[in-house]
């Protein structure tokens, strides 16, 4: 694990997608969801949960803990998005009350999806963010920050990730 | 190798590995009064970790002869040594702490090892041990 860069062992990118893609197709399809899709989406969900969570612990090895909410969330726009998806996440926007939004505009397994008509689309674009959904949620909670994570998408391919933290009161 | 008891505390307060060493010859007869103050330690441990940004704050606490050491990883889970009478550098404690980080990273990306369990295998515990050898 610490290896120089020239000795890190590199992957195609176009194989994450199809790995993807066919993930979300194999829980979407599945008959013992075909009548509930949010089961599908519950299996999804966990997935990346637990991804997430592996994923939080590797990427803060070497740096100090954060002093507060604020600062995990701007780490995961940075450099947390960068490692999974290459970019930054476009915008932040909060209400300094435990709700954050980031918006992707180009969220990357969305630029590539094209069904028949828009309509379709759109409808399967749904199903593509919510292992995403799950990555957050899981490196937000090896972090410390229990929260729900939900996608908004508006126009194609741009994403608005909603952080809803849980309180404890 | 000096005396010295070793333990990672999971998020949920709860022991996920320990170990002990003992210098040769002597037979151990404080393990329960040691594996006490460890615990004991958490507490000091959860309120200097709010103060300050470091993974590593050196030494917590101290009981009679015996003197800790904790490190805390981004999330939350703590790494705590007790010493019994001499000590180490600090930096060499962090050495040790910060080689016992990458092997924990290592453990956790194991897709068949559930959070927050107990670590069993083998290999990590001579790891663990070579690393004593090496750093203690």
């Amino acid at each position: 694990m610490s290896n120089p860069a020239k000795q890190r062992t590199e992957v195609a990118a176009s194989t994450l997608e199809l790995l993807h893609s066919e993930m979300v197709e194999y829980t979407t399809n599945d008959s013992k969801y075909s009548s509930h899709k949010e089961k599908a989406y519950t299996v999804l969900e966990d997935m990346g949960f637990k991804v997430g969570i592996r994923l939080g612990e590797r990427l803060t090895r070497d740096k100090g803990r954060f002093a507060d909410n604020l600062d995990t969330i701007k780490f995961i726009c940075k450099d947390f998005w960068s490692e999974c998806f290459k970019k930054n996440v476009d915008n932040l926007k909060t209400n300094h009350k435990g709700t954050y939004v980031l918006h992707d505009s180009k969220f990357t397994y969305l630029t590539r999806l094209s069904l028949s008509t828009p309509e379709e689309t759109a409808n399967a674009a749904k199903n593509h963010v919510v292992f995403s959904c799950g990555i957050i949620r899981g490196c937000l909670s090896s972090l410390g920050v229990e929260a729900f994570v939900t996608a908004e998408i508006n126009a194609l391919p741009s994403v608005l990730f909603k952080v809803i933290e849980i309180s404890r009161q | 190798m000096p005396a010295a008891y070793f333990v990672i505390v999971g998020k949920e307060d709860c022991p996920l590995y320990e170990l002990e060493f003992t210098a040769q010859g002597r037979k151990e007869d404080q393990s329960q009064l040691k594996q006490f103050i460890l615990h004991a330690s958490l507490d000091v441990v959860e309120e200097l970790q709010w103060g300050s940004k470091e993974l590593f704050l050196k030494s917590v606490d101290k009981f009679n002869n015996f003197s800790i050491s904790a490190y805390l990883t981004a999330g939350y889970v703590r790494f705590l040594i007790l010493f019994d009478g001499e000590r180490k550098s600090d930096d060499s404690i962090k050495q040790f702490f910060t080689e016992v980080h990458e092997l924990w990273v290592k453990i956790q990306l194991n897709p068949f090892y559930e959070l927050n369990a107990t670590i069993d295998s083998p290999s990590f515990e001579s790891k663990i041990k070579q690393l004593v050898n090496r750093y203690l």
